[in-house]
């Protein structure tokens, strides 16, 4: 027979036990303040206005289709191309009729123009050459003839910039030997037909091509060597059935043999091939002549947005020290998913035995934030009302609020998506949704907006001053695939930004490896979206979330571990730190170990990466530092002067 | 951490290692056994018997081809557990049941981690507080003579210990070949240049084995080990011969005191070598075999009077004297068969001095027969080499030639280059005089057919002024040169006091060690002059002066204690007599000090600079073995063989000459270091290194110098390869700035390393403006 006062003591501790669990549960429910976007601030943002330009004002950030009203592409028409060459500080090309300016760091100093050999209009090379030169705050001249530039050059620049589609092999020769002694820094950034290397020998050599050993080879795979780009060596062969999905790389190259004075970042390896007495084909290296760099690329791989990841790269490799500024963010999107309605549901129903409300809120949502955790990354989720136009399916605010809750309390952030399985336009959707919105009262300011394949114009029309007193009023920056018309980071209108989405968090390739790679080393920036609306509306089995997750968790559980000193962001986060990336600008300086920094157009925080040979940071003032690989530094800075102190690394443990 | 502390830490675990592992050890097995000896003569027992132990468990187990860590370990346990077994019949069962009870049970929980450490530590205390009793009991009473031998111990340090701390490379030209030697062992591959005695080598290659010491690192820090031992062996010879307390210690201060030497008789205890490893055990053997006359005389007193059957049963230390001679002759020969030679003279001396005794049955047998098992075990190991097909190593058929011979032949020397090079520095007025006395030892002979008697006293004459000659020629510094009669004075006073007081009852025992000790000397002084004699020389002079003036010091301090005791024959106190000895000593080593007469030795050069050796260190300790490679000219090749690869400048330079670029110098290593003597070093003892010819254009532009072996590093040919390296770094670095870089960099040297990608490496060959590229 229990006491009394037994009992009384058993049924408090019950009584305080119960509590304490209730109490948690309903304080985390009544504290959550869901309706608010914590990572919008109030403060006002910076806008295309303030991005920097080559002359000094705002407003001409890459010359972006949306930029001009009358749809003008990248690099514009003749006419344009000679305005922003008028205004290119130093180019001293004004009068050129075959000059194009882009871009360009506001300072007179020569030595930070680069001059592009070739078309930026016209060639793929010369865009990634553009978009490189605005990150990196270059002037850029551009030139389709090499001998009409060294005849009016004025000061010598920073770095040539080769498209051997320009080159006059009968002229150019002598003049690109005459610019090797001089001590002018040359990229190829692709490299001429083998033919043609071989009846230039003076070519070759300028390029430190020893021997032409097979005018095509068959590569087993590629390695890209240590302390190249960010995320170490990599080895780019298939040594299993699933390397074999992975590679498609291009394979088929000359084989360069290159001699002494050469270093090489990237070779192709061949099975056979001995490396101590065979050397690999080269496929990026660097080659020492006269007292210049020469820099040559064989393969199209500054085509494209990794190229800007390689020339930072290449540029590292071409003096003492490279400070440049980064963004400084990773970011994981999932878009078109969850939708607020039940959609699919025989589908859904077969395949996963419940509905897709339910598959989303039991299955799909904490296996996110399983991954979520373990990888670190933060989620944006741009949450759909409706995947399909002609769903008939009541639409559940319960479900909105649900959502909302729980990506707080996972530190995550919603946005918004509009996508449609049928292909519906974006205004159609925008229109569709809005009765939803109205109804559903929310105050959460939906700052992120999806933008699929071809809909980032349309997506670029429903924000800034379109969407005034509309629901997607908030949108600040919109994440899209589509890169064609826009940089990876850019303004769609002046108060929007675009983050190019880098990753597809279900495949993951050789090539996108690579690109990965070199977009953290130019940017220190990804976005890998995670597509739920496959999950949705699936086609085959490869679409059902059990084959999906496996995918996704392996690869973002992998791939992103090397760039984990940078910060994983909400692509709000990400927003405001591409806008202070785009309207910053800096000059640097060196005296004996010390790195002046002088930062312009900075209002809060901004990053750099600074990439030594052989040094290290003995101490910095206006900001902070962390060694992110051997000789590579990620600086943050508050403040518009930094001083870097180097110092030579690694001294003796024994002296 | 600088390297000066480096080394003080790396050569105090050298010392307490090979103390623990050779003396220690044996201490515990045999202390019973030998308790009836002086602390000293005891510390050289378990000394023998360690090192005897030790070398020929390397043998034993490299011959097998089964010699690494585990099996030295486990051999040297069995080992130790055997003798202890045999000595002490201790019963290890019952401390190991102890042992296994208590990890029983810890590792069953019975026991906290706290008391079990407890236990551990209580146990340890215990120990060390028995080992400090045991030193304050050993010291108590005699704390003068322990101050005198700490005095003793620091002057000695003072000495030799700053060349530890200032010169980091070796200090002879020869190390880099034993370091050879010795790391072959580590593949399995004894006597891998032919057969050699490997005595010296076992036990550094033991060390290096067992506790982990890179062997580069032990060959820089031994000689001192072994110089202490040897100077510590010349004092207890002398404590054990002489009949006053202090006197020893005055022979130990003349010793290391006196700057009246030449550098060739003291410089070689500054490297670690065989025969100075090997002068370790001249001494004991003799001293064992003086001391096994006097207990077995005193056994056989015992026997005839007692007839007490326990005091038979006893341990004879007659015995142990005789078998501690064995070892320590038979190592001489394992270590170096110069030590041999000298200890083999000796033994001829004490047949003299002790021919009393020895001749009887009770002695010869038992000499002889010890004598020849000690030869047999020394050769043993090399004898089963020889048979197995390895044949002579270079050196010993050189040798072997002499002594069937009797004349020298220059090309079979590997190891005598550094001393020939020291004859080349003597005066030429002293090779004069040298000439003139052995015409006059010459004419001598011939002058025989006047009359016998002054032809040989006219012989006898001329042979004195021979030996003078060497004296002059190989002991003494050009400034003392007149302190050669004193030499001489020594040389007929010992032995003829010796035999005088041979006639002494009393003094019998005394005088048959001064007189052998003075036979000794006089038979060393002919070998020192055996060439300019007529007679075959066994041994090249500069070796020679080493032992003579090693042994005249102990002649010396015998002359010495018979000269203070019969000085002080009036003084009936001991302690008075003491004290004014100890008086004495005081003030002659202040009177030494204060005249100059003590000064540190210098080397007589320094194969490799410091900065390469600190290199080489870093290079060990920063990166993983086996992924870098040291170009540099010869040295490092041998000091890294166990972490690294080596390239040889002269390669890398040939491989260049004429075709620049075009050429191919592929260094498969993820890290490639290049040493470079901005100061080229002076290799072969020529002056012109310290003539501080630098590096220069002037150097670069000569041409490339050709040639076998180490020619090619010594003299100007050095300074030439030095100063295209250079260039080449030079030259190197414009076009590989960032990836070439100065790794380290003083006055005199500097070292540069790259990173290279192992997939595609770097072509080293460039044209770099001096290797006359053809175009």
């Amino acid at each position: 027979m229990i006491s009394r006062r037994n009992y009384m003591t058993i049924v408090t501790m019950m009584g305080v036990v119960l509590f304490l669990f209730m109490f948690c549960g309903a304080a985390r429910d009544y504290l959550n303040d869901y309706d608010t976007n914590e990572y919008v601030s109030d403060e006002e943002q910076l806008t295309q206005s303030d991005v920097w330009s080559a002359d000094g004002t705002a407003g001409s950030s890459g010359e972006g289709a949306g930029t001009s009203e009358d749809g003008a592409s990248a690099a514009g028409d003749e006419s344009a191309g000679e305005n922003l060459a008028d205004k290119a500080a130093g180019s001293g090309s004004d009068t050129e009729d075959d000059a194009d300016t882009a871009g360009g760091r506001s300072t007179d100093c020569s030595s930070d123009l680069a001059v592009y050999l070739g078309d930026l209009r016209e060639d793929a090379l010369g865009e990634t050459v553009q978009e490189w030169c605005l990150y990196t705050k270059r002037d850029l001249v551009s030139y389709q003839s090499l001998s009409s530039w060294y005849a009016r050059r004025e000061e010598a620049p920073e770095v040539l910039l080769i498209n051997s589609e320009y080159l006059n092999y009968s002229t150019d020769i002598e003049l690109l030997l005459d610019l090797a002694e001089e001590g002018i820094t040359m990229i190829f950034c692709n490299l001429p037909d083998v033919t043609i290397m071989q009846q230039n020998e003076e070519l070759a050599d300028l390029l430190g091509i020893r021997l032409i050993r097979e005018e095509t080879c068959t590569l087993d795979g590629v390695y890209l060597f240590d302390g190249f780009l960010i995320g170490g060596r990599a080895e780019y062969t298939v040594n299993s059935e699933e390397d074999e999905e992975k590679q498609d790389l291009n394979l088929e190259v000359p084989w360069y043999q290159t001699g002494s004075r050469t270093k090489v970042y990237m070779a192709g390896m061949l099975e056979d091939a001995d490396p101590e007495t065979d050397p690999y084909p080269a496929l990026i290296w660097r080659s020492s002549y006269g007292n210049s760099y020469v820099f040559a690329v064989c393969g199209d791989y500054l085509e494209g947005t990794a190229g800007i990841g390689f020339l930072s790269a290449l540029m590292s490799e071409a003096g003492t020290y490279e400070i440049y500024p980064v963004v400084n963010a990773q970011n994981l999107v999932i878009v078109n998913g969850p939708s607020l309605t039940s959609e699919n549901e025989s589908q859904i129903q077969e395949v996963y035995s419940r509905d897709s409300r339910k598959l989303f809120r039991d299955v799909i949502f904490p296996g996110l934030a399983a991954i979520s955790q373990d990888s670190g990354f933060v989620m944006t989720c741009l949450l759909s009302v409706r995947t399909a136009s002609d769903s008939l399916s009541a639409l559940y605010t319960e479900d909105l609020i649900y959502y909302l809750k729980y990506l707080k309390e996972q530190e995550g952030e919603v946005g918004l998506s509009l996508w449609r399985t049928d292909s519906a336009s974006l205004s159609d959707a925008a229109e569709q949704d809005a009765a939803f919105w109205e109804e559903a009262g929310s105050s959460y300011a939906y700052s992120v907006l999806y933008a699929g394949d071809g809909q980032l114009i349309e997506a670029a029309s429903l924000t800034g001053e379109a969407a005034v007193g509309t629901y997607l009023e908030n949108v600040r920056t919109i994440a899209s695939t589509d890169t064609e018309d826009f940089y990876l980071l850019d303004y769609v209108n002046e108060t929007t930004t675009v983050q190019g989405i880098t990753n597809d968090a279900y495949t993951y390739t050789f090539s996108e490896d690579l690109e990965l790679r070199a977009l953290e080393t130019a940017l220190g920036y990804s976005t890998v979206s995670l597509d739920l609306g496959r999950v949705l509306w699936p086609e085959d089995e490869d679409d059902y979330w059990e084959n999906l997750y496996e995918d996704f968790s392996s690869i973002i559980g992998t791939y992103w571990k090397p760039f984990s000193d940078f910060e994983f962001t909400t692509l709000s986060e990400s927003d405001e730190r591409v806008r202070q990336f785009l309207a910053l600008d800096y000059e640097d300086e060196r005296t004996n170990d010390t790195i002046s920094l002088t930062v312009e157009g900075l209002s809060g925080t901004a990053w750099f990466l600074l990439r030594t040979n052989g040094e290290e940071i003995a101490s910095i003032s206006g900001g902070s530092f962390e060694e992110i690989e051997t000789d590579i530094y990620l600086i943050e800075i508050n403040e518009q002067n930094v001083e870097i102190k180097l110092e030579k690394s690694a001294e003796l443990y024994y002296y | 951490m600088s390297m000066t502390v480096l080394t003080i830490l790396q050569f105090s675990a050298t010392l307490f290692w090979y103390l623990v592992l050779t003396t220690g050890i044996p201490a515990l097995i045999f202390s019973r056994k030998v308790s009836g000896f002086s602390l000293s003569v005891r510390f050289f027992f378990y000394l023998l018997v360690g090192n005897f132990s030790l070398m020929n468990l390397v043998f034993a187990l490299q011959l097998l081809h089964i010699s690494n860590r585990v099996t030295l370990t486990l051999g040297t346990i069995v080992m130790y557990m055997v003798m202890d077994r045999l000595n002490n019949r201790r019963d290890w069962r019952s401390p190991l049941n102890a042992l296994v009870r208590v990890l029983e049970l810890y590792f069953d929980g019975q026991m906290k981690t706290r008391t079990f450490f407890l236990r551990i530590f209580r146990f340890i205390g215990k120990q060390i507080r028995r080992g400090f009793c045991f030193i304050g009991a050993k010291i108590k009473g005699r704390e003068m003579e322990w101050i005198a031998f700490a005095a003793v111990s620091a002057l000695i340090l003072w000495q030799y210990g700053w060349n530890l701390i200032t010169n980091y490379a070796y200090c002879a030209s020869d190390i880099v070949v034993h370091n050879y030697w010795i790391n072959s062992m580590s593949q399995g591959e004894i006597f891998v240049a032919g057969v050699y005695p490997f005595g010296f080598h076992c036990i550094i290659y033991y060390l290096h084995a067992v506790i982990g010491l890179d062997t580069y690192v032990l060959l820089r820090v031994f000689y001192l080990v072994q110089t202490f031992l040897v100077y510590f062996s010349l004092l207890t010879f002398l404590k054990i011969c002489c009949k006053n307390r202090y006197i020893p210690y005055i022979g130990v201060l003349i010793y290391a005191g006196p700057g009246i030497l030449a550098d060739a008789t003291r410089w070689r205890f500054c490297a670690s070598l065989p025969q100075e490893f090997g002068m370790v055990f001249i001494l004991p053997s003799i001293f064992f075999l003086y001391l096994f006359f006097q207990k077995k005389e005193q056994e056989l007193r015992l026997s005839a009077e007692e007839t007490d059957s326990n005091a038979a049963a006893k341990p004879k230390d007659s015995f142990l004297c005789l078998v501690a001679f064995g070892i320590a002759f038979s190592m001489t020969i394992s270590a170096h068969f110069y030590n041999t030679m000298i200890a083999g003279i000796f033994c001829a001396a004490i047949a003299v001095g002790y021919g009393f005794r020895l001749f009887r049955k009770k002695y010869f047998g038992r000499v002889m027969l010890t004598g020849i098992l000690s030869v047999f075990l020394a050769i043993l190991p090399m004898g089963i080499a020889v048979a197995m097909g390895t044949p002579l190593e270079g050196s010993l058929q050189w040798g072997m030639n002499i002594i069937s011979t009797g004349s020298e032949e220059e090309e079979s020397v590997t190891e005598t280059e550094s001393e020939e090079a020291t004859e080349a520095e003597s005066s030429a007025s002293l090779e004069n005089s040298r000439s003139d006395a052995t015409k006059t030892t010459s004419s001598g002979m011939a002058a025989g057919a006047g009359s016998i008697l002054s032809a040989l006293w006219e012989r006898a004459a001329g042979v004195v002024e021979v030996i003078q000659a060497e004296i002059k020629y190989y002991v003494l510094k050009v400034d003392y040169y007149e302190c050669s009669i004193a030499f001489l004075i020594l040389m007929a006073a010992v032995p003829a006091l010796g035999a005088l007081l041979l006639l002494s009852r009393r003094w019998r025992e005394y005088g048959a060690r001064m007189l052998s000790t003075g036979l000794c000397l006089d038979m060393l002084g002919v070998l020192l002059s055996a060439e300019e004699l007529g007679l075959p020389a066994l041994m090249d002079g500069s070796r020679c002066s080493i032992f003579f003036v090693f042994l005249s010091v102990a002649a010396l301090t015998l002359l010495l204690d018979v000269l203070w005791h019969f000085l002080t024959a009036w003084i009936r106190n001991g302690r008075v007599k003491n004290t004014a000895l100890l008086l004495c000593v005081v003030l002659a080593s202040a009177v030494t000090l204060q005249s100059g007469l003590v000064d540190r030795v210098e080397v007589q050069a320094v194969y490799g600079t410091n900065g390469a050796v600190t290199c080489l260190t870093n290079i060990i300790r920063d990166n993983k073995d086996f992924t870098w490679t040291i170009c540099s000219a010869n040295d490092e090749l041998r000091m890294g063989e166990d972490h690294g690869y080596h390239y040889e400048i002269s390669d890398f330079l040939y491989a260049m000459e004429n075709s620049g670029e075009l050429a191919n110098i592929i260094i498969p290593t993820q890290y490639v270091y290049f040493f470079i003597e901005k100061v080229p070093i002076d290799y072969y003892i020529s002056g012109y290194g310290n003539s501080g010819q630098s590096i220069s254009e002037e150097g670069a532009e000569r041409l490339l110098p050709y040639g076998s072996s180490s020619v090619i590093y010594q003299l100007e040919n050095r300074w030439i390869m030095m100063s295209r390296m250079y260039y080449w770094a030079q030259a190197f670095m414009e076009l590989y700035p960032n990836e070439f870089q100065v790794y380290y960099e003083t006055d005199e040297f500097v070292c540069y390393y790259i990173e290279q990608n192992t997939y595609y490496l770097y072509n080293f060959a460039i044209d770099y403006g001096y290797n006359n590229v053809l175009t």
